[in-house]
């Protein structure tokens, strides 16, 4: 039985916007880019939905418009600024927020590779296919991206 | 998993919680087939307001003149009188050419700048490839240092200019910074150029299609079936909301049934936050939902107060 885009609209829009929030580390931008995404496929939606997968076709459509939306990402609020951490009650907050600062200064390819990763515990192939490159590119992305990652926690112990 | 990739992962999922909410993207999807009417017919029935056709187009040889090809006329809407109340902010910039086919379909400004987005529609399945033009007047010296550094110069209308990967910027003045992006199109490096050579000083204001307060932030979105949806941003009572105009009500179950600016309005409590949603009639409505805290749910007073003070332009500007 073919899904109706509303049915779909419904039931994937929150995991969509929490991926794009996630991806984005905006919520507004995350807003824009899945709203975009969803009135894109709403009109191509008799197409879409003879997909294999509707869903990852979905997110490589999100993915795709934070990799080339460069210039809103820096004209929108951060994340932190448009709703400020509570108290941290497990001594762990400031940790968290030091890797998302750190991961927000990635390169937008290895940075999404990491999101798919370690956010939706994607493989290699499933990250290959939303990022449209090869298994062996995505490892190259997430070894650097790791790399990058512990260097900088390194700098933070020496400080 | 070792300890740094635990952090990583941990650091996501807090980010995840953070999550708008799903209210006003639903909402620019929802909208019934049988209200589906052109928006020229919208208008007419909505106010009074006329919108004048103004044919932008090029004004002179920019500097360059040799290197950039003849500018072709594009076409745009302004609104001449934006009333009492609603807020207009200026284009500053404007490109008067653009690759066949490509219509300005979303337009917006930030805090430092106006903002707009042009597409071309491709076949069914493909991605629409699209030009972006920004104008920017914050961070200059930061911005002229960092583009300084990059080896990738070119002219620009006699104007600095630096390519960073496809994005070309250019320093139009001494406070000013203009950007042209280009994704999904051929040659993207000499069309962004040739675009960034057809920019000249518009001196239009657009107005504001939903402010609040000091904010004139927004984006408008024509959907292209008529329908369009536009979104700001609102700070009151120490929290920060999200406030939508569109075409499109947003359709659930209400969970309670409410009154704002003295017209019936439904609150929904969704998963990530509260959502007002008013209808103002012809064919418009205007929601408020509080941005993405999962601890916290904002009461339908609060979104009533937000929705009582936001500013809603009568006749926003949809087609350019």
């Amino acid at each position: 039985m073919t899904t109706s885009f509303e049915e779909f609209a419904a039931a994937q829009v929150t995991p969509l916007l929490r991926y794009a929030t996630v991806l984005t580390g905006d919520p507004h931008l995350a807003q824009d880019v899945v709203q975009e995404c969803l009135l894109r496929a709403q009109q191509r939606w008799a197409r879409i939905s003879g997909v294999d997968a509707p869903v990852a076709y979905l997110k490589r459509m999100v993915t795709n418009e934070y990799l080339s939306w460069r210039r809103r990402l820096k004209t929108h609020l951060p994340l932190t600024g448009v709703d400020p951490p509570g108290p941290d009650l497990t001594g762990h907050y400031d940790e968290r927020e030091d890797m998302l600062q750190r991961i927000d200064k990635l390169p937008r390819k290895q940075k999404a590779a990491v999101v798919l990763r370690f956010y939706e515990g994607f493989d290699d192939a499933e990250i290959a296919a939303t990022l449209g490159c090869s298994q062996g590119t995505v490892r190259s992305h997430i070894s650097r991206a790791l790399a990058t990652l512990r260097a900088a926690e390194k700098v933070k112990e020496a400080l | 998993m070792n300890d740094t990739e635990k952090l990583v992962a941990e650091a996501l999922r807090l980010r995840a919680e953070r999550t708008p909410p799903p209210g006003p993207v639903l909402a620019a999807l929802h909208r019934p087939r049988r209200s589906r009417k052109p928006l020229l017919l919208v208008l007419a029935t909505a106010g009074t307001v006329a919108a004048a056709v103004v044919a932008v187009t090029t004004v002179a040889r920019p500097p360059v003149a040799e290197e950039a090809p003849p500018a072709i006329p594009i076409t745009t809407t302004v609104a001449e009188d934006p009333g009492p109340a609603v807020r207009t902010v200026p284009l500053e910039y404007s490109p008067t050419w653009l690759p066949d086919g490509f219509t300005e379909w979303r337009r917006g400004n930030t805090p430092h700048g106006s903002d707009r987005s042009y597409q071309r529609v491709e076949a069914e399945g493909s991605v629409a490839p699209q030009i972006d033009f920004s104008v920017h007047g914050d961070d200059i010296a930061t911005r002229a240092a960092s583009l300084e550094a990059s080896a990738d110069q070119v002219a620009v209308a006699g104007a600095p200019g630096y390519f960073v990967g496809g994005d070309l910027h250019w320093r139009v003045r001494e406070d000013r910074f203009l950007v042209v992006t280009t994704q999904g199109v051929p040659d993207a490096r000499a069309t962004a150029l040739r675009v960034a050579e057809s920019v000249r000083p518009d001196g239009r204001a657009i107005r504001v299609p939903v402010s609040f307060g000091d904010s004139t932030v927004f984006s408008i979105t024509d959907r292209g079936d008529g329908g369009w949806s536009a979104h700001g941003t609102a700070t009151h009572g120490g929290h920060d909301y999200l406030v939508s105009l569109s075409t499109a009500p947003y359709l659930a179950n209400a969970a309670r049934e409410v009154t704002a600016r003295g017209r019936p309005a439904q609150y929904y409590e969704e998963i990530s936050g509260g959502l007002l949603n008013v209808d103002l009639g012809a064919g418009r409505h205007l929601g408020v939902s509080n941005t993405g805290s999962s601890s916290r749910l904002a009461p339908p007073e609060a979104l009533v107060e937000v929705a009582e003070l936001v500013v809603v332009d009568p006749e926003p500007q949809v087609k350019w």
